[in-house]
């Protein structure tokens, strides 16, 4: 009996696991070549094409046209913005960004997306400066000195050639910043010369009140390679958030219309669905806005609206709701999730498709079933609990789904639950994170929207041909790297075109669980790549194996990359057992400031042990660092540390020394976990005396007046405690290695030399500090101008003003002192090493010790595993 | 003559026609990389390939981890072999003395064998973890917890897993060697009048030596494999005396010291050869005795 | 003297219960936890796998972990509150990557299977029927290696993998999996019983090598070769190592390395997956184990 049924289970087992499985074979040679034919469309300044839609062989795309303004009417603004005592720009930009939402949004979101997966792949600096968040919100620490500048992302800085940036330098700016501030940029407006009649901002709307913003619709036909305005809209402070074409040609658009009320500051929002004949001509118009659950004027907004078949509509809003409108735009369901929002697409199927983020961080799809008006499990092949790996694009008839991340476009199959990559990125010369839409051309290839390395929306045509490479005979050079950010893609996609010898690959561990050990386990296997991305990897491990070749002979036969080609001070710092075995092309300065006239005595450094007696000596209840608690102050005492702890020579460890037990202890006296509740801000707290530290991730003189602003002037960097020097460390962006055994080291010493000797248009180094010491010389002249002037990239830089603040607080950022400008340079010069950021050994201690804090386990145990241990791990690395 | 060496030949032939195709297997998978290993053995680095000699058994020799390790690893089948070796002769006794329900016992006592890996580890994490049931034992005792795993006693835990483990085996194999003793020669004995004891060291003992000897090497393998359960109950650093030689070469293969693991695996597989041979020697002796 | 051999056998008896419960007792619990629905798993057993839980590695490192209800005991328990398929529904209908997983422990345990007898019956046949100084050496070496922890021959494995650019392929664990000498000296060690008379009769009537050995041999170790089957299956169904260092791609694992790492996340599936594990096992188990307790005794029964 017993047999029989085991016997009849195996059997279904066996059957069920066959037929659930057996189709699904994982496409990986399904890769094909594709090469990017931009669409030429000749655009005004201000013009930038935004909704790509493909009907047929038809693109149709809406650009957004602002007022040509007179210079008066710049004056005017001075004028108030001095009148209203603006700090800074920051009000007319906001006003820009409104404008302009067509442009802001798509950037806006990459933006997010970065920074998401830089979390991911980073995260030991966010160890260490974990708090910094507090300070800062979640806006990386380079936004803080502008925070009323528009949330130009990142990635859209990216460097332009240097041909290029001069001719476009002007346009470049404004693009890159996502307003139309070029106009302000070309010409600032004399306050002097303003009208005093004019008192608020209505009156200046209302003097101006002709100039009208325009969105015009365009229809591009492929084989003509031409295009055609089909309709133009007026529409001042408006948004199409959606948009229809029939086969017949009418048009139906959903369009947002709000006005800002300067004296309430309250916002009025009018969603309209607006039906255009084929003639352009206005034919119904209905309001929307009683089809939403709890509509709210103020703060309603539209994340994504898609038609159906049927001309029917999905449209995800708010935080969490989607609905389903018919043609007419009457309600027929309303669903509110669970999560947030991200993306939203109608499957071939015809199903609705959502993605979200779940609380992990993870990205999850799933369907929407309209009958039960609920959101559907997630599905399958490609939703991850912990990662977050794709967006959707549009749908398309010829997938059930495609997505994208930010190497490879991949299409999803339903009935197998597989996903098979189609095509990557970096081989189309498109830079991942910078791809907005796709859409299939029935003869196949693709039509998508992306941002150049300027920022600028293109649109392009992407058609099936030969591997270029090989057309070319281009000898492969491999890079493996644990995430290739939208720069270092855009560095790569560019060393490509112009070297005509070889070809940078990348071999990307970002989808593995374990980058630093999968990459080590390539090596094991003779698998080696030539390049090595050096974030993300156990460095002094890799060191310490001989898989890193020494570039110093390198920068001796270089004619440009010597010694005195980077900052003074910083190569000693990267080096390791003095030898050169990574260069970068950025850097930070990680590090903690404290109040000066308290730990003066401690400027060249200190230790654990003047911590916790610091720490003492002061009354109960204080914190010493933001966001106190257990693992924070342990990782700041310890993360660096680590190596004061162990004998590398002997094998001898101290883990159960008196030093690491008083450690732990003061560590565990700290709560279990900080409460974020009832947190007092941090310029308060030091105000109060009550915080103590601040962990600093410097990128430049902006952050040194931060500091001071929030030390008032009483700010002293001691560094992270250490037993022997200094304890600033350098972050490292970019950073590469040559790996000993590769068969190309002088080609991958040309890709290093071309990333390091790149040049950035915007000088903009995206809040970190540039390596050579002529960019850096050159930040600083920017950083501490008093006037504006003309650089030699043609770059108009201004005096900086700006300011970083919240509530209350705020201090003024404005041009670098000397003093300021000297506190930099002595703090890189200072800075005693590359930040540890990834350790096996961490891993194992931090494992151990959380038992301790969690009062699982007493101190006397934990100390006598953790020597055991260590002693192991020592002796077997030594 | 000519016939015969012909014939001895053709039986050679034959012979090794048959061994081929596990021998051309065995040859390309194990034999010729290991004197790979050997060569690596005596460089100082894969990538750089320096020749060093022997520094590198040197150097690994004076290593207080692998001296640990090397050492564990003794002591844990100088404990071990021997313990899964009698428990599983005593049990095999106890059920040869025509106990009810002898297959039934039989049967359970085989069933760990079955159990994957993977839940057995479920299973005593469960037991032993710093929050697992063994605690809650302990704490409704009003002891204080132990992380058991983290203890001195978490040799005995993988003791009894490698016992629980293999016991049922080894039992089936001294069923049966207990079933070949000819009945009439201990009958003999008792008319003799020799006791109980003397009957076992004289005759069962005798007769059980090449199952002994069996029993035992297969025990050695199996204390070998136990590092499976060890490291995924503790993973690769485990405290104290479970750290064994396959955790240090482990590691180092994690670690990319190729080195380092190229000299242990050729260290322990002379210190293993040299073990077998011994065992074998021994057999030997006491198998001719038996025929004798 | 008879009333001693009663009590000896009821004192023998209850030992023997006792062993056996001991013995019985981790695979009633994997089993009986089966049936448990996911939320009582975790109640009983979630403070378990809390510490363990922190497995932090840097690139997944969070900062704030999200602290669902644990129960403060940890009850094993046998019977469950409410029997319930709910696991087992879990693991068939949501989850096809069990199966998928399953599937892959198939395809790489069965080929081994096959394949490693089949070479093994050739060659303990060789060593078997011919004896020399050589052979014996030979015979050796294949106990030297059969004994190697996998460790010492992960190298060698993995530079032949890596030669033959088998990596990440089914091929790099099969391969070595077919010529393990582990059945080889299980099987000589049987087939060295086999009485020579048996040869000698089958010689006079004119029967070849092969046929001495296809006739003979292969019938007589019938129950030899079930049981080292069943040995080799077990080895390979509960594989971790080789996986994990030759398959870098996840979705090839086969579920023994799965399971392994899923005891930390979904505790709930965990018993229920371990349970559809144990199936084929048992199988085994329940139509051999006749042979298999025939095979382990004669192959012990002798000297090597």
């Amino acid at each position: 009996m017993l047999k029989k049924v085991a016997l009849l289970l195996c059997t279904a087992l066996c059957v069920t696991s066959l037929t659930g499985c057996g189709g699904s074979k994982k496409e990986t040679d399904g890769i094909k070549y594709y090469s990017l034919e931009e669409i030429n469309l000749s655009f005004g300044v201000d013009e930038y094409p935004s909704n790509p839609m493909l009907v047929g062989n038809d693109l149709y795309y809406v650009t957004t046209v602002y007022p040509d303004y007179p210079h008066k009417y710049y004056d005017d603004m001075a004028m108030l913005d001095q009148k209203l005592g603006g700090t800074d720009s920051g009000i007319s930009d906001d006003s820009n960004i409104e404008d302009t939402p067509v442009v802001t949004e798509e950037p806006a979101k990459d933006d997010s997306e970065e920074g998401k997966d830089k979390a991911t792949t980073e995260p030991s600096d966010d160890d260490l400066i974990g708090d910094m968040d507090d300070v800062f919100g979640d806006d990386k620490p380079e936004n803080i000195a502008e925070p009323a500048v528009t949330d130009a992302p990142e990635g859209d800085a990216a460097p332009a050639d240097d041909a290029e940036a001069v001719d476009d330098a002007v346009v470049d700016d404004a693009v890159s910043d996502g307003s139309t501030e070029d106009n302000a940029k070309t010409y600032d407006g004399d306050p002097s010369k303003g009208d005093p009649g004019i008192n608020t901002y209505d009156d200046l709307n209302k003097k101006y009140s002709d100039y009208k913003t325009k969105m015009i619709l365009w229809k591009y036909n492929m084989e003509k390679q031409k295009s055609d305005s089909v309709l133009e809209t007026e529409m001042e402070n408006g948004n199409i958030d959606g948009m229809n074409i029939e086969d017949d040609g009418s048009i139906t658009l959903v369009e947002r219309l709000y006005e800002y009320d300067m004296a309430t500051s309250e916002s009025k929002t009018e969603v309209e669905l607006v039906n255009y004949g084929t003639d352009g001509t206005e034919k119904s118009k209905t309001s929307l806005n009683d089809q939403f659950k709890d509509f709210d004027s103020d703060t309603f907004c539209i994340n994504n609206v898609i038609f159906d078949k049927d001309g029917g509509m999905i449209v995800s809003y708010g935080e969490k709701s989607i609905c389903k409108l018919d043609k007419n735009g009457k309600s027929e369901w309303d669903i509110t999730a669970d999560n947030y929002l991200d993306g939203i697409v109608i499957d071939r199927n015809s199903d609705i498709i959502i993605s979200y983020y779940n609380d992990d961080g993870g990205a999850i799809f799933a369907k929407v079933d309209c009958n039960k008006k609920a959101v559907g499990d997630p599905i399958k092949g490609i939703s991850d609990d912990k990662k977050s790996s794709y967006s959707m694009l549009s749908g398309n008839p010829d997938y059930d789904l495609l997505l994208k991340d930010g190497n490879s476009l991949f299409s999803y199959d339903e009935k197998t639950s597989t996903k098979a990559e189609m095509l990557k990125w970096i081989d189309c010369g498109l830079v991942g994170n910078m791809v907005d839409k796709i859409f299939p051309l029935k003869d196949g290839g693709f039509v998508c929207s992306y941002s150049d390395s300027d920022g600028n929306s293109k649109f392009g045509i992407l058609k099936e041909s030969e591997n270029q490479s090989v057309a070319a005979s281009k000898q492969v050079i491999t890079m493996a790297s644990a995430y290739v950010d939208s720069m270092a893609q855009q560095k790569i996609i560019e060393f490509n075109k112009k070297s005509d010898k070889y070809k940078i690959e990348c071999k990307n561990y970002e989808n593995e669980d374990d980058p630093s050990a999968k990459l080590a386990s390539d090596i094991v296997a003779g698998n080696i790549p030539d390049i090595i991305d050096v974030s993300g990897v156990d460095i002094n491990n890799f060191a310490a194996k001989g898989i890193f070749e020494d570039l110093s002979s390198y920068m001796e036969k270089d004619d440009k990359i010597k010694d005195n080609y980077f900052v003074d001070g910083l190569l000693d710092a990267t080096k390791i057992d003095g030898k050169q075995y990574f260069l970068m092309k950025y850097f930070n300065i990680i590090t903690l400031a404290g109040k000066a006239s308290e730990l003066g005595k401690y400027k060249d450094g200190w230790t654990v042990k003047d911590v916790i007696d610091y720490y003492n000596s002061k009354p109960k209840g204080t914190q010493l660092l933001e966001g106190d608690c257990k693992d924070n102050v342990f990782n700041t005492l310890f993360s660096n540390e680590i190596n004061s702890y162990i004998n590398w020579e002997t094998g001898e460890v101290s883990f159960n020394g008196e030093a690491f037990k008083n450690m732990l202890d003061f560590c565990n006296g700290f709560p279990q976990e900080y409460n974020y509740d009832d947190a007092q801000d941090t310029h308060t707290l030091i105000k109060d005396n009550k915080l103590l530290l601040s962990a600093a991730y410097i990128g430049s003189t902006e952050e040194i007046q931060v500091y001071k602003g929030l030390f008032n002037n009483d700010v002293e960097y001691v560094g992270y405690p250490t037993s022997d020097g200094y304890g600033s460390y350098i972050s490292p962006n970019m950073s590469y290695a040559i790996s000993s055994s590769s068969k190309h080291k002088d080609a991958a010493w040309e890709f290093i030399k071309s990333i390091m000797t790149s040049e950035d248009a915007t000088n903009d180094h995206m809040g970190m500090m540039p390596v050579s010491s002529a960019a850096f010389e050159e930040m600083v002249k920017r950083d501490s101008t008093k006037e504006s002037y003309t650089d030699d990239l043609g770059n108009k830089v201004e005096p900086r003003t700006s300011s970083y603040g919240y509530g209350d607080y705020e201090v003024n950022i404005g041009p670098a002192t000397d003093d300021e400008i000297q506190t930099l340079r002595d703090l890189i010069k200072k800075s005693s090493g590359v930040l540890i950021n990834s350790n096996s050994a961490m891993t194992m201690i931090t494992e151990e010790v959380d038992k301790f804090f969690a009062g699982d386990k007493k101190l006397e145990e934990i100390v006598d595993v953790l020597q055991d241990k260590m002693v192991k791990y020592v002796n077997e690395n030594k | 003559m000519d016939i015969q060496q012909k014939k001895k030949v053709k039986k050679r032939l034959k012979s090794v026609a048959f061994l081929t195709p596990s021998g051309l297997g065995v040859l390309t998978f194990f034999v010729i990389p290991f004197f790979v290993v050997i060569y690596f053995s005596l460089l100082d680095n894969p990538i750089q390939k320096n020749f060093v000699g022997i520094s590198n058994y040197g150097e690994l020799i004076s290593n207080v981890a692998f001296q640990n390790a090397a050492m564990n690893t003794l002591v844990f089948s100088v404990i071990a072999v021997p313990m899964a070796v009698l428990l599983s002769m005593l049990l095999a006794m106890l059920l040869e003395c025509n106990l009810p329900g002898k297959s039934r016992f039989r049967t359970v006592f085989l069933s760990p064998l079955m159990v994957p890996v993977a839940s057995v580890i479920l299973v005593w994490q469960v037991m032993f973890s710093m929050n697992g049931a063994l605690n809650e034992i302990v704490r409704f005792w009003g002891g204080t917890p132990v992380d058991w795993l983290d203890s001195k006693y978490n040799q005995l835990i993988v003791l009894s897993l490698f016992l629980w483990k293999n016991l049922g085996y080894n039992m089936i194999l001294f069923m049966s060697g207990l079933a070949n003793i000819p009945d009439d020669l201990i009958e003999v004995a008792k008319l003799e009048g020799a006791g109980s004891w003397k009957i076992f060291w004289r005759i069962k003992m005798r007769y059980l030596s090449p199952t002994i000897f069996f029993v035992a090497i297969l025990s050695l393998i199996n204390s070998f494999k136990i590092f499976r359960e060890v490291y995924l109950l503790t993973g690769g650093y485990p405290y104290g005396n479970i750290y064994y030689l396959q955790h240090f070469m482990n590691n180092q293969f994690e670690n990319l010291d190729y080195q380092k693991l190229s000299t242990a695996a050729v260290i322990m597989c002379v210190v293993m050869i040299i073990i077998i041979g011994i065992l074998f020697l021994i057999e030997n002796k006491f198998g001719k005795e038996v025929e004798e | 003297m008879r009333r001693k051999k009663k009590v000896f056998r009821v004192f023998g008896t209850l030992l023997a219960l006792v062993f056996a419960i001991v013995f019985i007792y981790p695979t009633i619990v994997t089993l009986a936890n089966s049936f448990m629905s996911s939320t009582e798993i975790s109640s009983h057993y979630g403070k378990v796998f809390t510490s363990d839980d922190e497995n932090s590695q840097w690139w997944n490192q969070k900062p704030d972990k999200d602290t669902t209800y644990k129960n403060d005991k940890v009850k094993i328990r046998i019977i469950p509150d409410k029997v319930t398929l709910s696991q087992f529904a879990g693991v068939l209908f949501k989850s096809p990557e069990y199966l998928f997983k399953f599937w892959n422990s198939m395809k790489l345990t069965m080929p081994i299977l096959i394949f490693q007898i089949l070479v093994a019956l050739g060659a303990s046949y060789s060593f078997a029927r011919f004896k020399g100084r050589i052979k014996e050496m030979i015979f050796f070496l294949y106990i030297i290696l059969m004994l190697m922890p996998y460790q010492v021959t992960l190298v060698p494995n993995f530079m032949v993998a890596n030669w033959m650019g088998t990596i990440n392929t089914y091929w790099s664990i099969i391969l070595p999996g077919v010529f393990s000498p582990f059945s080889v000296f299980l099987l000589t060690k049987y087939m060295r019983r086999i009485p020579s008379s048996f040869v000698e009769a089958a010689k006079i009537d004119g029967a070849g090598e092969w046929k001495i050995f296809s006739r003979i041999y292969i019938p007589l170790c019938k129950g030899a070769i079930v049981s080292v089957a069943i040995l080799v299956f077990i080895d390979y169904w509960n594989m971790v190592e080789q996986p994990l260092i030759m398959l870098s791609d996840t979705d090839k694992h086969p579920l023994s390395v799965f399971l392994a790492q899923i005891n930390q996340g979904e505790v709930g599936l965990a018993f229920a997956v371990a349970s559809i594990y144990i199936i084929p096992c048992i199988l085994l188990f329940l139509y051999s184990e006749e042979y298999l307790v025939e095979g382990i005794a004669y192959s012990g029964g002798l000297k090597g």
